[in-house]
């Protein structure tokens, strides 16, 4: 028994000898390469301001094509089974939607003769015109992002396309869907409004008090996204829309965010917040807007 | 001259790798992107880099763990290198551990895999534990989901870059 614990000592020493050894003659080196790459890797993406290198634009455009071609299968899927399984929930929403049809295109017919009046009277006041211009670049989403940890999707325009990191993106009802945080050449990624990392000046409700959008994790995973920074006089209750505010004019004003799906108190039980429901059907989303430029006119 | 330089067999074998690691790749972006469970998706890059180091030697595992964490650093957005560096380490050091401590068996396979699929779900957790105030559960809940939702594809993982490892690439080319 001592013969063998001693030579198991024995054993255990060379073998953490051989493994120091191999460590100093394998490792320092390996470990120098990674910490070099990594370095020139860091650098290459804090000088980039959002702009993909030759690497990533190259792997990117490798990739778009599989990307496409596993969103388009899966999008195929999903009409499959929609149809065979969702059949009479699609039919009764079709009706529903017919009816809301009728109803906008009653408002719209209003809206025309309000905004007809509206302009008799501006004229009549000698009043100029008071428009935000927003020039769009329309792009379809290639990839939805692959990260436990984020919430962003690709898109199939880029730098060629003049989108600026930074840039707002939206969706054909103006539901604010994300910004533009890289770009490449032929695709860009866009974080989502529900993103962890994403922050929006807001305004709440109709008496438009500021607010702030400020992404959470836990609520990022359920699709939803927080509203903070309330002032005591905000008076915040569910469904209350949530709007841009445009301040610092990143996003234009009066995109619509989403709404108040629920009120709570933070742990210290002094600060109010609110879980705000996107607009933007972000899972279903197949077609979006990128907003390049806008103006705001008085 | 250049033939009698290079190391044929070597260059062969990395070339298989690189095919391996390609195909891991398209699966990940492609495949397993859509495969969501509970709102969390399975990752097989961590137990494909396990498997560079079990088959092909510390070296081998660095050298393609950091090829696999650079491009793994790019496709997340997230503008960190953390994966980079890791990868490489797990690359190395599984390498490491078949060389000095374990066979090279399915079993010790897992092993190390899991806590490879562990290390990487914490580093991806570790910027919102240590710089934001979010709460600790949902980023606990999803980095377990995460490593459990990843565990079957630890056998395709291993069974694969065996496959790879046992073909014969000594054989001279004759044209």
């Amino acid at each position: 028994m001592q013969t063998f614990e001693y030579a198991y000592e024995i054993g255990r020493e060379v073998n953490l000898n051989r493994v120091i050894q191999y460590l100093k003659k394998k490792g320092t080196g390996v470990l120098i390469v990674a910490v070099i790459v990594a370095v020139i890797f860091g650098v290459s993406i804090t000088q980039g301001n959002g702009k993909a290198g030759a690497l990533e634009n190259a792997s990117v455009s490798l990739a778009i094509p599989s990307k496409k071609s596993s969103s388009g299968f899966v999008g195929w899927l999903q009409g499959i089974y929609s149809y065979m399984f969702q059949f009479d929930t699609l039919k009764a929403e079709n009706e529903e939607l017919k009816i809301k049809l009728a109803e906008s295109q009653t408002e719209l017919r209003k809206a025309k003769s309000a905004i007809e009046e509206n302009k008799r009277l501006r004229d009549l006041f000698d009043l100029s015109d008071r428009h935000e211009d927003l020039t769009f670049e329309d792009a379809m989403i290639i990839d939805r992002g692959n990260s436990n940890w984020n919430d962003t999707y690709t898109i199939d325009k880029g730098q060629e396309s003049d989108i600026r990191v930074g840039d707002c993106v939206v969706d054909s009802q103006y539901n604010l869907v994300g910004q533009v945080i890289e770009l490449g050449l032929g695709w860009a990624t866009v974080r989502s409004v529900c993103d962890a990392d994403m922050h929006v000046g807001a305004l709440v409700g109709e008496n438009g008090n500021a607010a702030m959008i400020i992404g959470d994790f836990a609520l990022m995973q359920d699709g939803n996204t927080k509203l903070t920074y309330l002032t005591d006089e905000t008076q915040v209750l569910e469904g209350d829309a949530i709007l841009t505010s445009g301040k610092g004019g990143t996003f234009p004003r009066n995109l619509v965010i989403g709404e108040i799906t629920d009120v709570r108190t933070e742990d210290g039980g002094q600060m109010k917040y609110a879980i705000v429901t996107p607009s933007a059907s972000l899972d279903s989303l197949t077609q979006v807007f990128v907003v390049k430029d806008f103006d705001l006119v008085e | 001259m250049l033939h009698n330089a290079l190391n044929l067999s070597k260059v062969r074998r990395g070339i298989l790798y690189a095919g391996v690691l390609l195909i891991a790749i398209v699966l990940q972006n492609t495949l397993l992107s859509q495969i969501v469970i509970f709102g969390v998706r399975p990752i097989i890059l961590p137990s494909v880099v396990v498997a560079f180091g079990f088959f092909g030697g510390g070296i081998v595992g660095g050298i393609f763990g950091l090829i696999t964490g650079v491009l793994f650093d790019m496709s997340l957005n997230a503008g960190s290198i953390i994966m980079t560096v890791l990868f490489t380490i797990i690359g190395f050091g599984s390498g490491m551990t078949t060389m000095f401590y374990t066979n090279k068996r399915l079993t010790a396979f897992c092993v190390v895999s899991t806590l490879a699929l562990l290390l990487t779900a914490f580093c991806q957790m570790f910027p919102y534990l240590a710089f934001t105030d979010t709460s600790r559960v949902p980023l606990l809940i999803t980095g377990g989901l995460q490593t459990l939702w990843s565990f079957p594809f630890i056998f395709l993982a291993f069974y694969g870059v065996r496959s790879v490892s046992q073909i014969n690439v000594n054989e001279d080319l004759r044209i």
